[in-house]
């Protein structure tokens, strides 16, 4: 099972690596960065999985799951959506100066 | 749980993010990353996650998808020219970085599998999962985790969520509002309106339940979002900000972080210490009732008041600039 999970994670990890490094289209790499990040989820929770363990909620009739890790996803989930949200304003702001979404393009800073 | 149906979700994860990265249409791709976060939740819950399969479902596959279509639909964009660039030779494009991540992988992989053992509970988990009844009066651990144990680390997540809000508002700041769209046909308008007490009940539910079943602040606020989200997209931008104006959002979200900070500091003024549970002014009640757990009812309140408001004014300042004619605006 966690030999499964890690083949997973780092299968999708290393996808969204790929995007973020070949695509030159700016939502391509915040799907990269999306990818990435659910890697990171996964592998949080599926480490968080103990075999026969029971969800955090009481009353348990058994051994439970790691109820911290999954505290810690959640408040994962919820500041990388706000990230997203800053990322695609950040693409709207660009992308009203040069008329494009290719990364390339965005040189204005460059010295 | 069974290992056959944990690997079809596995497998069918890791196709719809192939196809979300190798589509060229980007729509699709979208939809691919949506579906993709749709086959997550559902691990999460084999995964005996409630709490992150249910934050997983609302906000990475609804809310982000949403969000990220209102992005696309903001952008102009001329045909992108080909992806090799001439001065630079072929292997020192996508082959060098496949074999870069190729790589990455493998070592990645190695070092998790050394991490690999029987997992046992360390001692904080532990403690939590047993004590949490005693010293919170709540039923769901997770939810006892984020408002009691770490309820500090909770007020600095909704900073960030109010940090983010500050920023897009700042960026997307400066267009002027011309008009708004008429919305869609008569039907959907009256099935919106059939509908929208019933999403507003059940994020009521998932919001003032959130101590004794998976939910809580974040998820409930979100779904308050959404439905913020459909009456902008069903009824057309002006009715929405008439309805609810942005100046109502903002007293909703600073109200849900005073409100958080006022149940921290009356913990102080009780001298146990900020954000004193149990141990401070308030009660434990009967174990699984509504009123339990102490002042994790009125902490999951702020954090609802405070995201709810937070991401629709996020939507809300994406979509004005939609409804602005073409080029007339400058900033």
């Amino acid at each position: 099972m966690a030999i499964m999970s890690f083949i997973t994670v780092s299968l999708l990890f290393s996808l969204g690596l790929f995007t973020v490094l070949t695509r030159r289209n700016a939502f391509k790499t915040v799907i990269g960065l999306t990818l990435m990040e659910s890697a990171v989820l996964l592998l949080l929770i599926s480490w968080a999985y103990i075999p026969d363990g029971w969800a955090p909620i009481l009353p348990l009739k058994g051994g439970g799951v790691d109820p911290l890790l999954h505290a810690f996803t959640l408040t994962a989930i919820v500041i990388g959506a706000c990230d997203l949200a800053l990322a695609f304003a950040f693409i709207m702001k660009l992308n009203k100066f040069e008329r494009t979404v290719d990364v390339d393009v965005f040189r204005r800073l460059k010295g | 749980m069974s290992e056959p149906l944990l690997a079809f979700f596995y497998f069918f994860i890791l196709v719809t993010a192939f196809v979300a990265v190798f589509l060229e249409d980007l729509l699709s791709s979208f939809i691919a990353l949506s579906v993709t976060g749709v086959l997550m939740a559902t691990v999460f819950a084999l995964l005996r996650a409630p709490d992150v399969a249910l934050t997983q479902a609302i906000i990475n596959s609804g809310l982000v998808t949403s969000l990220l279509l209102v992005a696309y639909s903001q952008t102009r964009r001329t045909p992108l020219p080909s992806e090799e660039c001439p001065e630079c030779p072929f292997w020192l494009q996508w082959p060098s970085a496949a074999l870069v991540c190729t790589l990455f992988a493998v070592f990645l992989f190695r070092g998790l599998y050394s991490l690999a053992c029987v997992r046992e509970l360390g001692s904080a988990p532990a403690h939590f999962l047993a004590n949490t009844l005693e010293e919170t009066g709540a039923l769901n651990v997770v939810a006892a985790i984020l408002l009691d144990y770490r309820a500090f680390d909770t007020l600095g997540e909704t900073t960030v969520i109010f940090t983010a809000v500050s920023g897009i508002s700042l960026l997307l700041a400066g267009g002027r509002y011309v008009h708004s769209g008429r919305g869609l046909s008569f039907v959907v308008k009256r099935g919106m309106a059939l509908l929208t007490p019933f999403i507003l009940l059940y994020a009521a539910s998932i919001l003032f339940l959130g101590h004794l079943t998976p939910g809580g602040g974040f998820q409930g606020g979100s779904v308050f979002a959404t439905v913020a989200i459909l009456i902008c997209v069903v009824y057309g931008t002006s009715f929405e900000a008439a309805r609810i104006s942005p100046k109502t959002k903002e007293t909703l979200e600073s109200g849900g972080a005073l409100l958080f900070i006022v149940v921290g500091l009356s913990g102080a003024a009780w001298g146990t210490g900020f954000l004193a549970n149990l141990s401070g002014p308030f009660l434990p009640g009967t174990p699984g009732s509504l009123f339990s757990g102490g002042n994790m009812l009125l902490l999951n309140l702020a954090v609802g008041l405070k995201v709810g408001a937070g991401l629709s004014s996020i939507f809300y300042a994406m979509i004005k600039i939609l409804e602005l004619e073409g080029d007339s605006w400058q900033s």
